[in-house]
């Protein structure tokens, strides 16, 4: 007994050591942004209030801008309701509507902490469980795509940017129709990739990408960026691209998260298949 | 004693806060992610015994942890780096035993303190952008991130020494 104590004594440095770096390690398997883990939420809880009471004072240095992006939206908005369009023909067709549903719903969300210099990025949103926003959906700016829910809160949710090493989104040439997968580099906040986009359909600089909708969680056709430069690689037969992303994500502070009305039915889906392999 | 415990704390309050509501906005080219909490590492006493030093790392990793949304990179990080300041303390100086010694221009001289500041926050922005990529087929961009971050950290503390460190010896 005697020796343990003198064993410890002797060694405890080592022991707290290897414990503390130990207690490190376990937070990092955690792997952030996994959801469940009662540390991690009681983390984004604390430094959600801390961020919501400093946005409080920072909010007011954006206005002008935010009410810039704001009315051009509205302007775009009001551009697309009925009245802003004239009637071509005289016969009117009434059919009953049941052609179209609603599949999206968006809610209003502000930004309360973000960055954008790390190689994997988070956003972190004012909105969580109690608004309806759950983990994986997605989350869109005025100009485009911004990323996903991967954990929320009762009153706060963390967004997995584009701008991740994890970040794979399927997307498509809005001209050709030419799908593609979408990464992040980590060279540039404003520069993404894409890779296996077929050469065989004539790419021009400055077409614009958008979601193609295989990835279930993105709705189809959301801007991502406009492509830059471009080279056929040969001996795969794809293009290598880079694109500009659409949206400016060092500017910004109200975002919409997507929530999809017919996930339940296309997770049920998509479990059948999995129960039948 | 007690003094200094009393100022190890401000300190933490400071720092941590200057960091998290300031530094952690100024996303400066993408590239470089200012770390001033390093300092207060640098800053512990050496009076302090080493397991104090070592959970004063911890806890400050953990603080900076919580606000960075990924758990636990800067806590292993601050760990380390208070774990092996000691031994980095004194290849750069001779008379670290001193109780009221703190890291400073002022005790150090700036050569000295300038390889000391460089030599830590070196390693510790190394450590930490190598488990935040944690993939060596970005190499080249992960050297250009740890160059860009331990400058702007090495310049934000020679800076705060410059302002801070002097004023507290006139007290």
């Amino acid at each position: 007994m005697n020796n343990l104590v003198r064993f410890l004594k002797r060694y405890y440095f080592i022991f707290l050591f290897l414990l503390l770096e130990g207690v490190a390690i376990y937070l990092i398997s955690q792997n952030s942004y996994h959801q469940g883990s009662a540390i991690v939420n009681v983390a984004n809880n604390i430094s959600g209030s801390v961020y919501e009471q400093c946005n409080k004072i920072t909010k007011y240095f954006y206005l002008a801008s935010v009410n810039e992006a704001l009315s051009k939206e509205n302007a775009l908005l009001r551009s697309q309701i009925e009245d802003s369009y004239v009637k071509y023909t005289d016969k009117e067709i009434h059919i009953e509507d049941t052609v179209y549903k609603q599949r999206f719903e968006f809610i209003e969300a502000k930004v309360i902490s973000k960055s954008i210099n790390k190689r994997n990025n988070y956003f972190m949103l004012d909105k969580g469980v109690s608004n309806g926003v759950n983990k994986d959906m997605c989350v869109i700016t005025p100009n485009g795509l911004l990323g996903l829910v991967v954990n929320s809160t009762s009153n706060f949710s963390l967004v997995m940017t584009v701008l991740h090493q994890d970040s794979k989104i399927a997307v498509k040439n809005k001209r050709t129709q030419a799908t593609g997968t979408m990464k992040w580099s980590g060279k540039d906040y404003r520069i993404g990739q894409i890779e296996e986009m077929p050469s065989s359909l004539v790419l021009k600089k400055g077409d614009t990408l958008v979601t193609s909708g295989y990835s279930r969680n993105y709705p189809e056709g959301i801007e991502v960026g406009y492509v830059k430069t471009f080279e056929k690689d040969q001996s795969s037969g794809f293009y290598n691209i880079e694109f500009e992303f659409s949206a400016d994500y060092n500017k910004l502070e109200y975002v919409y998260v997507v929530k999809n009305l017919f996930k339940a039915e296309q997770d049920l889906l998509e479990n059948s298949i999995k129960d039948n392999e | 004693m007690s003094r200094t415990i009393f100022t190890t704390i401000l300190e933490f309050i400071l720092i941590a806060l200057v960091q998290i509501l300031l530094l952690n906005n100024i996303q400066l080219f993408g590239y470089m992610e200012p770390m001033l909490y390093i300092w207060f590492i640098i800053l512990l006493p050496n009076n302090f015994p080493k397991w104090l030093v070592m959970i004063l790392g911890f806890l400050m990793g953990f603080t900076m942890d919580m606000f960075s949304e990924q758990l636990g990179f800067h806590t292993a990080t601050a760990t380390f780096i208070a774990t092996i300041k000691p031994m980095l303390l004194s290849w750069f100086t001779n008379h670290f035993d001193n109780d009221t010694f703190v890291p400073s221009t002022r005790e150090m001289g700036f050569a000295n303190f300038l390889g000391f500041v460089s030599t830590i926050v070196l390693l510790h922005t190394t450590i930490f952008i190598c488990i935040d990529t944690f993939s060596f087929s970005e190499i080249l961009q992960m050297l250009l991130r740890i160059l860009m971050s331990s400058l702007v950290s090495i310049l934000l503390i020679l800076i705060s020494d410059a302002l801070f460190m002097k004023s507290k010896n006139i007290n």
